[in-house]
């Protein structure tokens, strides 16, 4: 591995070119109104030193003696000049930064060189903050993307699992991260959404379209980047609970079976150089019978622990974090009872599908100097799914293992190394670089033998500013894989461009990819009617994708704030990986590059800050590829549309929002290959159109307290009805499309003190 | 203060982390009983099987108890292992799950049918348990049960479905054969009918010609191609490669054995195993022999022709041909002496093409008997008496039970317990019957091994 000695060297050259001696020093402290800021870039505009703002707000620099123009700056802040005229040692003293709150000026990390304020992005970027999230009551991340434009959920009952479908890719094709580090699943169904604490979530940021470039593979259809709460407080020392309790429908029960109940506690302590946290949640689901019978449960029970811990060094220039995330979920899919013929007592036998997930996460950043930083990521998983089929005897209460139920335990590890540079060599280029290396192996049931996947990836983008109002952002990822023959590489363009005060254009070109999965490479699953093999020669899946979208910064005061952006995609998946029938052995299904698929659609968001009211009203719709336009003469793209709005109005004085979350997605149609005596056709199904509605209401008291109240899914939808009638065989797809368990109802409380 | 709170948040953390370790979840308990709780001496001998619900994790010591009754040991019958005082110490070793005993009465004496023999598993160390079925009748002739609760053991280590299990009601018994052990039958009655071996995914076509020495690889061209992966589902073209599933054999792959040999055609058989590639099938043709048959084959590139000749067995519905080893044998039991038989086999896949089907129950319609199948909505399977049988329609076909008493997929999986089955077995009796478990969905049961329970409601 000649490659990443080079690429140190590269960095090693880059950081000591930069090195310089000044003759006087200029120092000072910065804050808000409240707290010192940290990471304020201090520019002296003529001789062009910069430095960074540390922990406590202070800042030293040097420069030659002569009238010099400081500047300030802070994402989220506006920005402060200072002209003076300085022949000695001088200090600023206390310099205070007012905040901006516009939204616009939110920051962003996915896809950055570092953080970066939504308007100055070239990615059109969707965030959820802290505010909708609170705002929410959500016991889990799915339900508050739920109401998310080009976000559909589908629910497997019998396995428990949901996954997420984002601007019409299914969530093999969403890249999921935590603090920017790829959560791995056991298959292509993104469980992991549904296992992230929720108490832990600063926010979420969206991006839509492929980037590949950045992340490697999965991220063709986008990324979902969950951002987990930063220390940034100064206070020593916080202490977080939260208690909520909700209905499933109109099943409830006080703190334990029917309904969802939610405790959380965190701790979190800090001073200037170290930080440490830890906490846990339990997320407990009493499943929803239903229309099921017995013991059974038409939604499944749930467990969920999520404990997690943190620790972190900083200090100006070097900064260093450790943190532990960790999942362990049971499903319970409850039989119904039978009588032993052993005892004849009445027994039962139950499924439980254990979840454990260890994610060790290392994150460090070093700035060497205002031009060139380092960052490293690094993480392992440690992930095992354990199927345990057990007998439980009705009569002595006695649980025993099922000698003939299934028991499998498949384990997947997963090492994660992310190193980047970012170098800014002048004021117009930056450029960054970085290696990634991917290294998962797994073993278990119908998967053959203990297969190792390695992934090597060098990735290099640079953003080139042309004048103010033009921002290139070129990127290429180079991969090898030790499997299979990966793309050798992957382009993407970005760019933004500032037509008018206010309105911006983003457009971009970028290359997408999917690794081949291990399950798709190496399954094994010979039975009485099964015969399905991995290939071991299958490609990457790739997209080219085609995006573009322009904002119009409507209004822009204090008390009146009003954007508005139009997307429009153009998606073209190749090679897509498909189960067929292996050309080698007739016999057997195996998966191949056989499938495409497009997809096209059409957004508008627009957000409006009136005061005390902030509302949103977005629209899509979304054009999904209809394969049989191949072979029938039939419209290409079938079409969904979603409506969605977010309103929330404020009564400063009594410390109370009240808000209203709904979404309206539209029929979802499609074609199905049905055999009939004249042959195969192709017959229109459609899967009805539903709403998701949360109405929620919460007040602060006694300053550290808050209380979350309100309706989920006000319009009680539970099954969608679905025109497919084939729902005999074992792995129909017809009959009615499981989305929610009904209208619920929840009370929380929720406390954070610091001190 | 602060250092103190940063030091207790890890150890609290690690004791969360500790505490969800799993506990191990124990092994079910383990019970020995006898199969059935009556069983009829009709041969030589009989031997009666005791058996665990699992392997054994130790050795089991367990002893049963003799009471005869107008018999006595050692005048009239022995047992192995012996009895001491009508006590038998038996041990199933370590990995095992069953134990025997075998009883044989002593030659010469003369019985009037009325003896029985009952035994008792009277004792058994811990943990192992006795379970329901303690006692067991012997009697010294045929029985015509009561009714009992059967399993049927299709399931080995190999697949849970290697063996066919014929079921006898009115004897207790199950007689278990291998379900790769032959591949073609033929009728015993007055017709030359072949049969496929439909639980060997056996498929058969018909070429043009009469010389089996003339039939080579290039005949595949001009023949329909009888290998069906699971690809060929849909293709309807599939249905004539197999005998029809009703058991109508007018409809049989192979046409009637003619009594002029140049009018039998040679036909082309492929089989699990032997199906792919093409040199794997065999040819095969079929002449009368005087009133039996001749029978010659080999695989389809070869010269060699290996020629089976064998006369008709009255006792047996059919006569059963193996090209492995070239012999011909009893694979069922006697035509009267079994009713269904639960297995592998070929049916339809709903698309009117074939399939492979676990779990199938077969009607021993060729030796006469048939069955219904009862909704409990009319009556309830305990209600169900002999006043019921003269409204209640039965079929005289081969799948006249078939794949319609479970549901293997779906929110209904399982045995269907709305619906049982009435039996009129091979000599007239009529039981009603139920499936109780079949390891599907959550019934508590073994796949492979279905546990079924009757009762007699008329006896002949």
């Amino acid at each position: 591995m000649r490659t990443p000695l080079i690429f140190l060297l590269i960095l090693f050259i880059a950081f000591f070119a930069d090195a310089q001696k000044g003759a006087i020093v200029l120092k000072g402290r910065i804050s808000d109104r409240q707290e010192p800021l940290q990471g304020v870039t201090v520019q002296l505009k003529e001789q062009g030193q910069t430095t960074i703002s540390d922990a406590e707000g202070r800042f030293h620099l040097s420069a030659m003696p002569g009238n010099l123009t400081v500047t300030f700056h802070l994402i989220g802040y506006f920005p402060k000049s200072i002209e003076l005229g300085i022949k000695q040692d001088y200090d600023f003293g206390k310099i205070e930064l007012e905040p901006d709150t516009r939204a616009l000026q939110e920051l962003v990390v996915t896809g950055q060189f570092g953080p970066q304020s939504m308007r100055n992005s070239v990615y059109n970027i969707r965030v959820i903050n802290q505010e909708q999230i609170r705002l929410r009551g959500a016991s889990n991340l799915q339900s508050i993307l739920s109401t998310e434009l080009g976000m559909r959920f589908s629910n497997d009952l019998t396995l428990g699992t949901t996954d997420v479908e984002l601007m019409g890719m299914s969530g093999q094709n969403v890249k999921i991260l935590l603090d920017g580090i790829p959560v791995i699943d056991r298959g292509s169904t993104r469980e992991s959404l549904g296992q992230i604490d929720i108490n832990n979530v600063e926010k979420i940021e969206i991006v839509e379209g492929p980037m590949s470039v950045s992340y490697g593979s999965d991220a063709l259809a986008g990324v979902i980047n969950i951002i987990t709460k930063k220390s940034r407080s100064s206070k020593a020392l916080t202490v977080n609970a939260r208690v909520q309790e909700e209905t499933a429908g109109d099943e409830y029960k006080p703190f334990s079976g029917a309904g969802t109940h939610h405790e959380s506690l965190g701790l979190s302590w800090q001073n200037s150089r170290f930080d440490a946290a830890a906490g846990v949640t339990r997320n407990f689901f009493g499943g929803w019978q239903g229309s099921a019978t017995g013991r059974k449960m038409e939604w499944m029970p749930k467990e969920q622990y999520l404990p997690y811990a943190q620790l972190g060094y900083r200090n100006t220039t070097f900064s260093v974090g450790y943190r532990f995330n960790a999942v362990d979920e049971t499903l319970k899919s409850l039989g119904n009872t039978y009588i032993n013929t052993n005892n004849n007592h009445e027994s039962a036998t139950d499924q439980f599908y254990i979840t454990r997930r260890w994610f060790h996460q290392l994150q460090s950043e070093y700035r060497l100097n205002s031009r060139n930083s380092l960052s490293l990521a690094a993480a392992y998983t440690d992930y095992s799914r354990t199927t345990q089929t057990t007998e439980i005897d009705l009569t002595t209460d006695r649980r025993t293992l099922s000698l003939s139920g299934n028991q499998d335990k498949s384990v997947f590890n997963s090492s994660f190394l992310r190193l980047t540079g970012q170098h800014r060599l002048n004021q117009y280029i930056s450029v960054q670089q970085g290696l990634e290396i991917n290294l998962n192996s797994a073993t278990g049931e119908r998967i053959e033998g203990s297969p190792e996947i390695n992934d090597y990836a060098y990735f290099a983008s640079s953003e080139v500013k042309i004048g103010p109002k033009i921002n290139l952002r070129p990127g290429l990822r180079f991969i090898h894989n030790s499997v299979y023959d990966a793309p050798p590489v992957i382009p993407s363009v970005n760019t933004k461009f500032t037509l008018a005060k206010g309105l911006d254009l983003r457009a971009a070109y970028a290359r997408g990819f999917r690794s081949p999965a291990l399950r798709e490479l190496y399954f094994t699953f010979f039975d009485a009617s099964h015969s399905i093999r991995g290939n071991k020669d299958l490609k990457a899946e790739t997209s080219n994708s085609y995006n573009a979208y322009l904002s119009y910064q409507a209004a822009d005061r204090r008390e009146f704030r009003w954007n508005t952006t139009l997307g429009t995609f153009y998606n073209i998946f190749d090679n897509l990986i498909a189960i067929g029938i292996d050309p080698k052995d007739a016999g057997i299904n195996t998966y191949l590059n056989v499938a495409k698929h497009k997809t096209t659609g059409l957004t508008l968001n627009n957000t409006l800050y009136l005061k005390n009211l902030y509302a949103t009203l977005g629209f899509s719709r979304i054009g999904r590829y209809n394969s049989f336009s191949e072979s029938e003469d039939l419209a290409e793209f079938l079409w969904t549309s979603e409506v969605n709005t977010n309103l929330r109005y404020s009564f400063p004085k009594i410390k109370t929002d009240v808000s209203l979350f709904l979404k309206h997605t539209g029929k979802l149609p499609r074609y199905i290959a049905e055999t009939t005596a004249s042959g195969v056709i192709a017959r229109p199904v459609e899967t009805e159109g539903f709403t998701l509605a949360d109405l929620t209401l919460s007040k602060v008291f006694y300053k550290f307290f808050t209380v979350n109240a309100g309706a989920k899914n006000l319009f009680g939808v539970t099954r969608l009805a679905n025109t497919n009638t084939d729902s005999g065989g074992a792995h129909s797809t017809g009959g009615a499309v499981p989305m929610s368990y009904g209208r619920s109802y929840f009370l929380g409380l929720s406390a954070q003190i610091t001190r | 203060m602060k250092n103190t709170i940063k030091f207790l948040l890890f150890p609290l953390f690690m004791v969360f982390v500790s505490s969800c370790e799993d506990d191990t979840i124990a092994l079910p308990d383990n019970y020995v009983a006898f199969k059935t709780s009556e069983v009829g001496l009709t041969g030589a001998d009989a031997t009666l099987e005791l058996s665990l619900t699992r392997a054994a994790d130790a050795a089991v010591p367990l002893t049963v108890t003799l009471s005869p009754s107008g018999v006595e040991y050692g005048k009239h019958f022995t047992t192995e292992p012996a009895a001491a005082n009508n006590v038998i110490s038996l041990n199933i070793p370590q990995g095992q799950s069953s134990a025997t005993i075998k009883i044989t009465p002593v030659a010469g004496i003369l019985l009037s049918g009325t003896e029985t023999l009952n035994f008792t598993i009277s004792q058994v160390t811990a943990p192992t348990l006795i379970g329901l079925t303690k006692d067991l009748k012997l009697s010294f002739a045929r029985i015509i049960s009561q009714g009992s609760q059967l399993t049927l053991a299709g399931k080995t280590t190999e697949s849970n479905y290697t063996n066919n299990v014929y079921v006898d009601l009115s004897g207790n018994s199950t007689h278990l054969n291998a379900r790769k052990s032959w591949n073609l039958a033929f009728t015993n009655d007055s017709r030359f009918r072949v049969v496929l071996n439909h639980s060997l995914q056996t498929t058969a076509a018909v070429t043009t010609k009469s010389d089996i020495a003339q039939v080579s690889l290039a005949d595949t061209a001009t023949t329909a191609d009888i290998y069906l992966p699971a690809s060929r589902l849909t293709d309807p073209t599939t249905l004539p490669l197999v005998d029809s599933w009703d058991g109508d054999l007018t409809k049989t792959v192979f046409a009637e054995v003619s009594a002029t040999a140049s009018e039998n055609k040679v036909y082309l058989v492929a089989f699990e195993g032997s199906n792919t590639p093409k040199s794997q099938w065999y040819k095969v043709k079929v002449d009368r022999n005087g009133t039996g048959y001749r029978v010659q084959y080999a695989r389809i590139g070869e010269t060699a022709i290996k020629t089976v000749d064998f006369t008709k067995n009255a006792d047996l519905n059919l006569s059963f041909l193996s090209f492995e080893t070239g012999a011909v044998s009893n694979v069922e039991p006697k035509a009267k002496e079994w009713d269904i038989q639960y297995g592998y086999s070929t049916y339809n896949s709903g698309l009117n093409t074939p399939y492979w089907f676990q779990d199938f129950i077969l009607l021993n319609y060729i030796g006469g008997a048939e069955a219904a199948e009862v909704a409990t909505s009319t009556v309830t399977y305990d209600n169900y008496a002999e006043s019921h049988i003269a409204s209640t329609a039965f079929l005289k076909t081969r799948d006249a039970i078939g794949s319609k008493w479970r549901v293997t997929s779906g929110a209904a999986i399982g045995v269907v317990k709305d619906k049982f089955y009435v039996i009129k077995d091979a000599e007239g009796n009529v039981y009603k019957l139920k499936f109780v478990n079949a390891g599907l969905g959550t019934d508590g049961g073994e796949r492979g091994k279905p546990v079924i329970e009757y009762k007699l409601v008329k006896k002949v």
